[in-house]
C-alpha cells in the first residue's frame, strides 16, 4: 500500500497505470535499497522525487492521513497536554525530591493501605506486619537516598564533569564514556550492596515501633486481650488469686466450700 | 473593652507585625541554607576526590574494564536487590522484638516480592520498555518547538520509510546531509538499538541477516586495546546493507540522535528538560509503582496463605 502511494504520488503520475504492487516494488527497488543512496549515480534518479505535481501535497509524498491520524489519537492529545507538561517539569526541576516524595507516597500511604483494605480477621496482624514494613523501609529508603547515594551522585557527577581536577592520575581512564558510564555503575550498586545489611537491620528494627505506635493505633489491637491474659497468669500474684478463692471473684460456684487452700 | 480592643486594633498594626516576623524567619532560612549549600558543597567535593583515588587503582580499573564490555547491569540489579531482600529475611529470623507467629509471614512475603520483581526485571522490563519507548519518542515529538520539524518527525513515526525521502533529499541539500552524517558517525550499538532490532525482526516476522548478526555479536573476540563498541558498530554497519530490520532500527536511533540535536539547539532548553523529565517520571510511574506497589501488594495474600498453610502442617505433625 505504502510503496504504492509512493508512486502514484510522487514518482510519475503519468506512467502510473495500474501496475500491480509487486510491479511497482520491483521498479522502484533499484534506489530503494539502502546502499544505494550514497551511490553518486542515483542523484540525478533521485530529482523527479521532488518533481511537484497538483497530487503532490506532502513533502515526503506520503499521504498526510498518517500523520493525522497520529495527531487526532488520543494518545498524542494527553502528551500534549498541559497538566502533563508542568508535571513533568516538575519532575526535572527537582528530581531526587520528586523521587523522595513518590516514593515516600507510595510506600508510606499507598502501599500500606491496600494492603490493610485486603485484610480480615483472621490475617490483619499478618498483614499490619507487611504494612509497617512497607514503612519502616521507605523511610530507610529515603534517609539513606539523602544522607548517602544522593551526595555520592553528585559527587560522581562532578568526577565525569572534572576528571583532571579529581581524579589527577585516572583523568584519562574517567575521561572515557563508557569507562565512567562503568564506574558509576558499579560504584552505585557497590554501595547498595555494602549498606544492604545495616539498611536492612534498621528496616526490622523499625517494624514493630511502627506497629506499635502508628498501626495499632489506627487499626486497634485485636490480639492484645490474650497476651494481657497470658502475662497474669504467668505473674504470681496473679496466680495466688486464682487459688485464693476468697478474694477471686472469677472463681467457680464449686471451689466456694472448699477450704483446703494454701497453708 | 474587649470590642474596644478589636476596633483599635488596625490593619497597618498587622502589617507591621508580619514584615517583622517574615524577614526575621527568611534571615534566618537564608543563612541556613547557604551554610548548607557550603558544607554540601564540600562534602560532595570530598566524596568526588575520594571516588578519584578509587578509580586511581588498577585493580578498579581492570575491574570496569572487564565490566564495560559485558551486559551485567542487570545482572547486577537484581543481585543487589536479592541481597537486600535476604538481609531482611535473616533480619525478621533474629528478631527479638516481632512475634514468633508473625515471623514466618513477614519471612515468606519478602521471598515472594523479591521473587516476583527479579523475575519481573528480567521479563516485564523488557516488553514495557518496549512500550514507553514508543510513548516517549512520541512525547519528545510532541515538545519539538517548530512546527515544521515536528510534522518531519511525525512522518517518520507514521511511517519509518520516510527516512529514504530525507535521504533523497539530503543528496541535494549540502547542509542537511551534513547533519545526517554526522548523526551516522555518532550511531552506536546500545541496548536500546537492540531493542529496536528485534522489535523490527518481529515486524517483519523474521530477518536472517540480523539474527545472525545478533549471535555473532555474542562471539565477538576483543583483543586488548579494542572497544567491542567499536568492533560492533563496524560488524553492524556492514551488514545493515542487506537486512531490512537493521536499516530500521539504524534509522529509529538516527531519529532519537536526531531528537537530541534538536533539544541542543533550542535556545529555551525546554525540549532537553521535558526529555529529563520525562525519563525521571517514567521510571517512577512505571517501575516504582509495579516494585514498590504492585508486586508487595499482591505478595501478601500469597504470603498469609502459604504460611497458613505452613502452620496447618506443622499443627498436624
Amino acid at each position: 500500500m505504502l510503496n504504492l502511494q509512493l508512486n502514484t504520488v510522487n514518482i510519475a503520475p503519468k506512467q502510473f497505470t495500474g501496475l500491480s504492487k509487486e510491479t511497482t516494488r520491483e521498479s522502484i527497488s533499484q534506489f530503494m535499497l539502502y546502499d544505494s543512496l550514497h551511490d553518486k549515480s542515483s542523484k540525478q534518479t533521485d530529482n523527479f522525487i521532488f518533481r511537484k505535481t497538483a497530487k503532490n501535497v506532502s513533502f515526503g509524498g506520503l499521504s498526510l492521513s498518517e500523520v493525522n491520524k497520529i495527531k487526532q489519537s488520543k494518545l498524542w492529545k494527553f502528551l500534549n497536554n498541559k497538566t502533563l507538561e508542568k508535571f513533568i517539569g516538575m519532575a526535572d526541576a527537582s528530581q531526587t525530591i520528586f523521587d523522595a516524595v513518590f516514593a515516600l507516597g507510595i510506600t508510606c500511604v499507598l502501599r500500606p493501605a491496600a494492603i490493610m483494605a485486603q485484610s480480615n480477621e483472621k490475617n490483619k496482624e499478618k498483614n499490619k506486619k507487611a504494612a509497617s514494613h512497607s514503612i519502616s523501609s521507605g523511610l530507610i529508603g529515603y534517609g539513606f537516598a539523602v544522607a548517602i547515594f544522593s551526595p555520592i551522585k553528585t559527587g560522581l557527577n562532578k568526577l565525569k564533569a572534572h576528571p583532571e581536577i579529581f581524579a589527577k592520575k585516572a583523568a584519562k581512564f574517567m575521561g572515557s564514556t563508557k569507562n565512567a558510564q562503568t564506574f558509576t555503575m558499579l560504584v552505585n550498586k557497590s554501595t547498595e550492596a555494602l549498606t544492604a545489611s545495616v539498611r536492612s537491620a534498621i528496616t526490622i528494627a523499625l517494624i514493630p515501633f511502627i506497629d506499635k505506635y502508628l498501626l495499632n493505633k489506627i487499626f486497634g489491637t485485636p490480639q492484645n486481650n490474650k497476651k494481657i491474659e497470658k502475662q497474669e497468669l504467668q505473674n504470681p500474684i496473679y496466680k495466688y488469686s486464682i487459688i485464693n478463692f476468697k478474694n477471686n471473684a472469677k472463681a467457680s460456684k464449686t471451689f466456694q466450700n472448699f477450704t483446703g487452700g494454701l497453708e | 473593652m474587649e470590642i474596644r480592643s478589636i476596633n483599635t486594633y488596625t490593619p497597618q498594626q498587622r502589617n507591621s507585625f508580619k514584615r517583622y516576623d517574615l524577614t526575621a524567619v527568611k534571615n534566618a532560612a537564608k543563612q541556613a541554607k547557604t551554610l548548607a549549600n557550603k558544607a554540601g558543597n564540600k562534602g560532595t567535593d570530598g566524596i568526588a576526590y575520594a571516588l578519584g583515588k578509587l578509580a586511581e587503582f588498577k585493580g578498579v580499573q581492570n575491574l570496569v574494564d572487564w565490566l564495560k564490555n559485558k551486559n551485567y547491569q542487570e545482572h547486577l540489579a537484581a543481585f543487589v536487590g536479592c541481597t537486600l531482600s535476604g538481609f531482611y529475611m535473616l533480619d525478621t529470623a533474629r528478631s527479638k522484638t516481632i512475634e514468633k507467629d508473625q515471623k514466618t509471614p513477614l519471612i515468606i512475603n519478602q521471598g515472594v516480592v523479591c521473587a516476583m520483581s527479579t523475575a519481573g526485571a528480567y521479563t516485564l522490563n523488557h516488553y514495557l520498555n518496549k512500550k514507553i519507548n514508543h510513548v516517549a519518542e512520541l512525547f519528545h515529538i510532541a515538545k519539538i518547538p517548530d512546527k515544521k520539524i515536528q510534522d518531519k518527525f511525525l512522518k517518520f513515526k507514521a511511517n519509518p520509510e520516510y527516512a529514504q525521502v530525507v535521504e533523497r533529499a539530503a543528496n541535494k541539500n549540502s547542509v542537511l546531509k551534513q547533519t545526517l552524517d554526522s548523526l551516522k558517525s555518532k550511531f552506536e550499538f546500545t541496548n536500546n538499538v537492540k531493542v529496536y532490532l528485534k522489535e523490527e525482526i518481529k515486524k517483519q516476522k523474521g530477518d536472517k541477516v540480523a539474527q545472525d548478526f545478533l549471535k555473532e555479536i555474542k562471539r565477538v573476540v576483543v583483543e586488548k586495546g579494542q572497544d567491542k563498541a567499536e568492533i560492533v558498530k563496524k560488524l553492524y554497519i556492514e551488514r545493515m546493507k542487506n537486512s531490512k530490520a537493521m536499516q530500521a532500527a539504524f534509522n529509529r536511533e538516527t531519529m532519537n540522535n536526531a531528537i537530541k540535536l534538536v533539544a541542543k539547539t533550542d535556545s529555551t532548553q525546554k525540549l532537553t528538560r521535558m526529555m529529563n523529565g520525562f525519563k525521571t517520571a517514567q521510571a517512577l510511574m512505571v517501575f516504582a509503582l509495579i516494585y514498590r506497589f504492585v508486586s508487595p501488594v499482591i505478595a501478601t495474600p500469597i504470603a498469609n496463605n502459604l504460611s497458613e498453610k505452613l502452620e496447618a502442617r506443622k499443627k498436624a505433625k
